[in-house]
C-alpha cells in the first residue's frame, strides 16, 4: 500500500499512543470515519473529505490487529463511528450510539447538551480565529507588506507536516494565515474587496466533491482579491486531491503578477537548506511585488 | 455546424467506446470510436496535464491528441468538425475531476475549442468547452444506455446495483457454464462491511474488499490481483491496506497490488510471475491433498480429469479453490455415494 504522507504520520500517531500506553494509559481512541466537513464555501457538487482522510481509521483498524468490534490485541478500543458533520440529526444519533458503546449510562439529554457545547466551542473558536486572521492582514496592509496564505488542508495543522513553514515565515518577519483563518463574515470580505459571492464556485464550472479543493480554491480567490495578500501552496506527498488543482489554484493566486511559491509533495523528509533558500527567494520576489505596489497606491490615493 | 460534426467516442473502455459510437450511428449520427488508449497517447496527455493525476483521466485525453495527430488535420479544423464525447468520471470516486484535466490537456495541446460532451453521474450530457457540443437528443440517451449496458455484461461488469441485471448474468454465466455467479454489489458490501464501511463512498473500494472476501468464503481462488490505475486513491490506499492485512490471516488466497503507470512493465510481471508460482504452488498442494483423498497420485488424477474433458464446475460450495482438485473431489464424492461402503479414505493406493 502505497498512502500519502498525512495518511502515513496518522499510523505513526496512532502506533506511538499504543507504545507509550504504559505510560499515558487509555481505554479508548476515538478515531471518527468523518465523511463530510463542514465548510463555508458553498456552490460545490458536495463537501466529501477525501476517501483516504474518511477511510484511514478503517486500514488502521486492519493494520493494528483490530478486531471486528474495534478491540485491538492489547485489550484498548479503536472507536471508529462514520460521522457526518454536515447532517446534524445524523450525526447526533451515530455519535450518540458509539459513545453508547463505551458509556452505557450515557442519557440523551447530556449528550444533547454535550454537543450542543461542543458546537458552540467550535463556533467561538472559528469566529475568533477569523477575526484575528482580520486584524492580522489589516495591519500587514498598514505597514505596507503581504501578509501570507498558506494554502493547505486541515491535517497541515500538524508540524510534522507543514515542516514548520509558518515558523520558518514568521521568523523572517511575516505575519502567515491557514485558509481558516482567512475571514469569511460579509463585513470582513467587504473589508478584503472580495465580496460574499467569492465564498461561491458554481462559477468555476468544475464540479468539485472534496470540502479542502473548495476551500483551496476559495482561499486562493480571496488572495487575489487583496493587493497586500500573497498565497503559499503546501501539498503532501502523493495527494491526488491536490493534483488535479494544481494548475487552477496556481492560476488565481497568481492573477495580478503576484508572486505564489508551490511547495508539492512535502513528506518525511525536511530539505531544511533548500526549503529557506525557496521562502527567500520567494519573499524576495514579494518585496519586489510590494515596491512595485506602493507608487501605485499613492497615485491612487 | 454542431450537427455537421463527428462525435469521437471514448473514455470508457475498448468494449463499451466501439459500442457506444454504434449505438450513435444507428441513430443517424456521425460518430466513431477512439483507438484503444494507449501509453503513449498517456505520455503526451500527462506532459499537459497535472501531475499526479489518476491516468484514466491522462489516457482517455491522451487517445483524442493521438486521434487529432493521426487525422493530418490543423488544431482549428479538428476543434471545428469534431466533439469528443466521453465520461466526466470513472466511478463514484471524488478524485477524478476528469473535465478539468480534460479542458487543461486540450488547451495544452492546442485544442481548446473542441466540445466535449461529457456523460457522469451529474447528468447525462452536458457540454464543456467554448464551443457548443452537439445536443445529444432523447433517442440517442437511450441507445447509449442500452450500449453501456450490453458492453458491461460483456466485460463481466456492472455498474448498478440492479438485482434484474445481476440475475441475468448469472444465468447467462450457468447457461455458458460458468461456475462463478456474479455477486449483486449489495452483497459485496454486506460482506465487507465489517472491515470497511461502505459509507465512506471510496470509490468502488468496498466493492474490491467484498469481492476478494467472497473468494475466501467460497474458496474460489489462490490469487487476489488487485489492479489499478496509477493515482487511484480508493484502490491503492484503502482497499490495498485493508486487504493485504486480512488476506495475510487466511491460507489462501494471497494478495498482490499492481499499480499501471505506463511504464514499469518488467516490475509488474515480475511481481505477477512470483505471485503466480506461489499461487501454483497452492493449487499443486490442494490437487495432491484432492489425489491422495481419492487414493491416486497426482498424474493418475490428472489422467483421469483430462479423459474426462475440460468442464467447467458445476456451481455450489467448494472444498477447493483448484479446478482440478475440485473437479476431482466432486468425482471422488460422487464415487462414494453410488457405493457407500467405501469409507472415505480408504483407496487400495
Amino acid at each position: 500500500m502505497d498512502a500519502c504522507f498525512p495518511v502515513k504520520v496518522t499510523q505513526a500517531h496512532v502506533a506511538d499512543l499504543l507504545a507509550r500506553r504504559a505510560e499515558r494509559p487509555f481505554d479508548v481512541l476515538f478515531f471518527p470515519v468523518l465523511t463530510h466537513a463542514l465548510t463555508a464555501v458553498r456552490g460545490c457538487a458536495d463537501t466529501a473529505s477525501c476517501p483516504l482522510v474518511a477511510g484511514t481509521p478503517l486500514v488502521t483498524r486492519a493494520a493494528f490487529g483490530c478486531d471486528e468490534e474495534g478491540r485491538l490485541p492489547d485489550g484498548a478500543r479503536l472507536l471508529s463511528p462514520v460521522l457526518t458533520l454536515t447532517r446534524p440529526a445524523q450525526l447526533a444519533a451515530r455519535l450518540f450510539d458509539a459513545v453508547r458503546a463505551i458509556a452505557p449510562e450515557l442519557t440523551t439529554d447530556e449528550h444533547e447538551r454535550a454537543l450542543d457545547r461542543a458546537r458552540a466551542g467550535q463556533r467561538r473558536f472559528e469566529e475568533s480565529l477569523e477575526r484575528e486572521g482580520a486584524q492580522a492582514i489589516a495591519r500587514a496592509a498598514a505597514d505596507g507588506r503581504a501578509a501570507i496564505v498558506v494554502l493547505g488542508r486541515p491535517y497541515h495543522a500538524d508540524p510534522g507536516i507543514h515542516h514548520d513553514i509558518g515558523s520558518e515565515l514568521h521568523a523572517l518577519g511575516r505575519t502567515t494565515l491557514s485558509v481558516r483563518a482567512l475571514p469569511k463574515a460579509r463585513e470582513y470580505l467587504d473589508d478584503l474587496g472580495c465580496c460574499a459571492a467569492s465564498l461561491d464556485l458554481s462559477d468555476t464550472g468544475r464540479s468539485l466533491t472534496n470540502s479542502g479543493d473548495g476551500e483551496k480554491l476559495v482561499g486562493a480567490r480571496i488572495v487575489a482579491a487583496h493587493a497586500y495578500l500573497a498565497a503559499i501552496e503546501i501539498c503532501s506527498f502523493k495527494c491526488g486531491q491536490d493534483a488535479s488543482l494544481y494548475g487552477e489554484v496556481a492560476e488565481v493566486a497568481r492573477r495580478g503578477g503576484k508572486p505564489f511559491l508551490p511547495l508539492h509533495d512535502l513528506d518525511e523528509t525536511r530539505p531544511v537548506g533548500s526549503l529557506r533558500l525557496r521562502l527567500r527567494t520567494f519573499l524576495d520576489r514579494l518585496e519586489r511585488y510590494e515596491d512595485a505596489l506602493r507608487p501605485r497606491m499613492k497615485v491612487g490615493e | 455546424m454542431s450537427s455537421e460534426r463527428t462525435l469521437l467516442v471514448g473514455g470508457l473502455s475498448s468494449v463499451h467506446d466501439p459500442l457506444l459510437a454504434a449505438a450513435l450511428r444507428g441513430c443517424g449520427r456521425r460518430a466513431e470510436a477512439l483507438h484503444p488508449r494507449t501509453d503513449s497517447g498517456l505520455k503526451l496527455a500527462r506532459g499537459f496535464g497535472n501531475h499526479g493525476q489518476c491516468n484514466p483521466a491522462h489516457y482517455a485525453v491522451g487517445a483524442v491528441l493521438e486521434h487529432a495527430r493521426s487525422s493530418g488535420m490543423v488544431a482549428h479544423a479538428f476543434c471545428e468538425t469534431r466533439a469528443w464525447l466521453t465520461v466526466g468520471s470513472c466511478g463514484p470516486c471524488r478524485l477524478a475531476a476528469f473535465p478539468h484535466e480534460y479542458a487543461r490537456v486540450l488547451a495544452g495541446a492546442g485544442l481548446g475549442a473542441l466540445p466535449v460532451v461529457l456523460v457522469d453521474q451529474l447528468a447525462f450530457a452536458r457540454d464543456r468547452g467554448p464551443a457548443a457540443a452537439p445536443t445529444i437528443r432523447a433517442e440517442e440517451a437511450s441507445a447509449l444506455l442500452v450500449a453501456v449496458v450490453v458492453a458491461d455484461v460483456v466485460v463481466r461488469e456492472l455498474m448498478a446495483a440492479d438485482a434484474k441485471l445481476v440475475a441475468t448474468w448469472d444465468r447467462l454465466a450457468e447457461a455458458a457454464g460458468y461456475s462463478t455467479r456474479l455477486a449483486a454489489p449489495d452483497d459485496l458490501a454486506a460482506l465487507a462491511s465489517a472491515h470497511y464501511d461502505p459509507r465512506v463512498r471510496g470509490g468502488s473500494a468496498h466493492l474490491e474488499v467484498g469481492r476478494a472476501l467472497q473468494a475466501v468464503r467460497d474458496r474460489t481462488a489462490h490469487l487476489v490481483l488487485s489492479l489499478k490505475p496509477f493515482g487511484c486513491l480508493p484502490s491503492s490506499s484503502l482497499s490495498d491496506g485493508i486487504l493485504s492485512v486480512r488476506l495475510r490471516q487466511t491460507a489462501s488466497p494471497s494478495f498482490l497490488a499492481i499499480e499501471t503507470t505506463g511504464d514499469a512493465d518488467a516490475t509488474a510481471e515480475s511481481r505477477m510471475e512470483m505471485a503466480l508460482h506461489a499461487a501454483t504452488l497452492t493449487a499443486s498442494a490442494e490437487l495432491e491433498a484432492a489425489s491422495a483423498d481419492a487414493a491416486m497420485t497426482t498424474g493418475e488424477a490428472l489422467l483421469l480429469l483430462g479423459a474426462l474433458g475440460d468442464r467447467p464446475v458445476p456451481c455450489g460450495p467448494r472444498r477447493y479453490a483448484c479446478t482440478a482438485a475440485e473437479r476431482l473431489c466432486r468425482l471422488t464424492d460422487a464415487t462414494r455415494d453410488a457405493s457407500p461402503a467405501v469409507p472415505r479414505g480408504a483407496g487400495t493406493g
